[in-house]
């Protein structure tokens, strides 16, 4: 327990302490969806029909460009191979790196999802179910690429290497989280698409934790 | 048992592989590829056009094959990536190693003749449904371990990364085989089924399972001979090796 405690304390704390680092996901995503309204031209019609699209990929590219460095930092300076040499495969202390993480990408990309709303102009109702649909599906992207980030931590070129293997992963939970948005603006039932996505959440919140610390000491050769 | 039991060693040794493998994979591709070329020819001449489709359908005798191998061929690196995990067996590894180029190549003919089969049947070659887009991860899912191994140095971090990469994407599998009874799509349901039967008439199915089973022990050729290189290669500096210039 008091290592969980440690650990979320130490990971805001170097957070807090380069704050910078941190806010570019947030700031990445912010623009990057600006930039594509802009792009798509001021036709209402089209920005509407777009927008759960559009932020959907935005918030999964914007978690994807942060996940490369969320082992990277700890691997390089040694923390890593301390934790791991003391055996303190608490796989609690993984899943609270995990939380961390969501909490400083996922979480704000949600709030701003209201902001971001505004320059697609969509309506409120619609915004409710993207923000609620995002809320079950950046987790996902944060818990499976921090599989991925773990295998390949220390790797040259580690960044493009994350992005070619969990794209593919990440492309269910993509549809299904879009889907849910068009079924809502089609005013059908989405019930099931949103139980599904958070099947997939449930799975892998019980899974990456446990798995990720062989994957870890695997970066050591075993 | 004794008999299995000392075969299953010897077959972990590299030197008693390579030199038990030459036959094995002389024998497979002779009998694969007449199997296939017999089912090639059958299909493509001797069987008539089909009623609606005309000639095109005769693309299946390609496309089948390949599409169905695919998938196996991802099965089977998900259970020697599995084996791999449990066991530590070398040889595992090199079954993956040589098999990954093997199932990208598939998963490639099989997209590639669907696209060909689909501009003259359905107006198109390409739609978003769920078959093609599950088959096109399964390519990706290919590409990312070739690209995998590439990318790691060490060979004992690869072969444990490419087991764990093999092993979570093996959930696509089943998506892509009931992808076509789950949804509504293009895309026709399987012709043929263990449960159900036969689908199609009698008279396409026989070389149509020629050449599925041709495949089957073609690719199983094109692998066990790829995994001689990959085992030649991981073996370069010891004696047998040298033995085998000299």
């Amino acid at each position: 327990m008091i290592a969980v405690f440690a650990t979320l304390k130490r990971e805001f704390l170097i957070a807090g302490r380069s704050s910078f680092e941190a806010l570019t996901p947030v700031a990445f995503f912010v623009l990057a969806s600006v930039v594509f309204a802009l792009g798509l031209g001021s036709s209402t019609e089209v920005l509407q029909q777009v927008a759960p699209m559009a932020i959907w990929i935005i918030a999964l590219l914007a978690s994807l460009l942060s996940l490369e460095g969320l082992y990277k930092r700890d691997f390089d300076d040694g923390t890593l191979a301390i934790a791991l040499i003391q055996s303190n495969s608490n796989p609690f202390v993984t899943l609270v790196r995990l939380l961390v993480h969501w909490s400083l990408v996922g979480l704000p990309v949600i709030l701003l999802t209201p902001v971001i709303a505004f320059a697609y102009s969509l309506d409120h109702s619609a915004i409710v179910i993207l923000m609620l649909s995002l809320l079950i599906g950046t987790p996902i992207f944060t818990l499976v690429g921090g599989l991925f980030a773990a295998l390949v931590v220390g790797l040259e070129r580690g960044g493009i290497l994350l992005a070619l293997l969990v794209l593919p992963i990440y492309v269910p939970v993509l549809l299904t989280g879009v889907g849910i948005c068009q079924l809502s603006v089609a005013g059908l039932a989405f019930t099931s698409q949103l139980l599904f996505l958070s099947a997939i959440l449930a799975l892998a919140v019980t899974v990456v934790p446990v798995v990720t610390q062989p994957i870890l000491r695997m970066a050591y050769g075993g | 048992m004794d008999w299995i039991v000392d075969k299953y060693h010897r077959m972990g040794s590299p030197r008693y592989f390579y030199n038990g493998a030459l036959t094995w994979v002389v024998g497979l591709y002779v009998i694969g590829a007449g199997m296939l070329v017999a089912g090639f020819v059958w299909g493509l001449f001797f069987v008539p056009a089909e009623r609606i489709q005309g000639d095109s359908f005769r693309i299946i005798f390609m496309h089948v094959p390949s599409a169905h191998l695919s998938q196996m061929v991802y099965i089977a690196i998900a259970v020697a990536g599995f084996v791999h995990l449990v066991w530590r067996m070398k040889m595992a590894d090199v079954f993956m190693a040589a098999a990954a180029p093997v199932g990208c190549t598939l998963t490639a003919l099989a997209l590639f003749s669907g696209i060909v089969w689909g501009i003259p049947t359905w107006g198109t070659g390409w739609v978003w449904d769920a078959r093609t887009i599950s088959m096109l991860l399964l390519f990706f899912l290919f590409f990312g371990l070739i690209v995998l191994r590439t990318a790691i140095v060490s060979q004992d971090r690869a072969a444990f990364a490419i087991s764990v990469l093999a092993l979570i994407g093996v959930i696509n599998i089943p998506i892509i085989k009931y992808s076509v009874d789950w949804f509504t799509t293009l895309h026709q349901p399987a012709s043929i089924d263990i449960r159900t039967g036969v689908a199609i008439d009698p008279l396409y199915v026989w070389p149509l399972l020629l050449s599925i089973f041709g495949m089957y022990v073609f690719v199983a050729g094109v692998i066990l001979a790829s995994m001689r290189t990959h085992v030649l290669r991981r073996n370069v500096g010891t004696s047998w090796v040298a033995e085998l210039n000299s």
